[in-house]
């Protein structure tokens, strides 16, 4: 519990310095400290992500959210380890605000070389350009792996 | 002379007789595994996520005429990877890179 709450203070002040660009409400709720609470709070989370992905199908890409996905890795990075929902809102504005830097940002390579397809060198040198050196290098390689991953 | 004349003539047919119904066999053998095959055939459809290896999403983020007129096939793999490492620095709770990405961003004019 403690750890949490030192986390979600951090995570918060990283959140100050990066003001999300896309407006969301954000519902402050304790973490839940029963085993049945969590299940539930699961399934509430499953049942809506289902909800919004059968508006997608039907109409135009609304604002489907990383919520479920963050959740994965972060699972993947700390097993044992929770987020409260407000931390998964934070982090939920942080993807949708990179993912719009960086496709904005290749988007304005692509014309700029006069290219009518973004293709993943775009999408790298976008990178390159929006991330500092570290992450970006990292990310590169992460990149790299997948697309490689991919392909075989 | 007629009895050798039989048994020659029943020799002769024999052997004949034998190589086509093997060679028949074969010819069925063969039918059945290229239906095997067949049957066999249809593959399932694997989600690009896991071909590559990500948990993040692959198909959605990047629709053709939003940020472009076309979008190459692995432009959504490796901006999900991207978008799949930054969660996982996030996640980790390691704000000090994150306070360096912070840096780019300037703040909306006040008027």
């Amino acid at each position: 519990m403690d750890m949490e709450m030192v986390d979600d203070n951090k995570t918060g002040a990283a959140a100050d310095e990066t003001p999300p660009v896309v407006p969301l409400q954000s519902q402050e709720t304790q973490d839940p400290n029963e085993p049945k609470a969590a299940a539930a709070k699961k399934k509430k989370r499953a049942g809506h992500g289902r909800k919004r992905s059968r508006r997608r199908r039907g109409g135009a890409l609304e604002y489907g959210g990383y919520k479920r996905y963050v959740w994965r890795v972060l699972k993947q990075v700390h097993p044992d380890l929770g987020a409260s929902a407000q931390t998964m809102d934070v982090l939920d504005m942080m993807m949708a605000d990179m993912f719009e830097r960086l496709a904005d940002e290749a988007s304005r390579l692509s014309k700029l070389s006069g290219r009518l397809t973004l293709t993943s060198r775009e999408v790298q040198s976008a990178v390159r350009l929006v991330l500092p050196a570290d992450l970006a290098n990292h990310a590169i390689s992460e990149g790299t792996k997948a697309i490689s991953n991919y392909l075989s | 002379m007629e009895a050798v004349g039989d048994g020659v003539r029943n020799r002769s047919k024999s052997p004949r007789f034998h190589l086509r119904v093997s060679q028949r066999w074969t010819l069925a053998l063969a039918a059945k595994k290229v239906v095997g095959r067949k049957l066999g055939g249809p593959k399932k459809p694997v989600p690009r996520s896991v071909k590559a290896g990500l948990q993040f999403l692959v198909s959605r983020y990047l629709e053709n005429g939003r940020h472009a007129q076309r979008v190459g096939t692995g432009t959504p793999v490796y901006l999900a990877a991207v978008l799949g490492y930054l969660a996982a620095e996030a996640g980790g709770f390691n704000y000090l890179p994150l306070l360096d990405l912070a840096n780019n961003y300037l703040p909306p004019l006040s008027q």
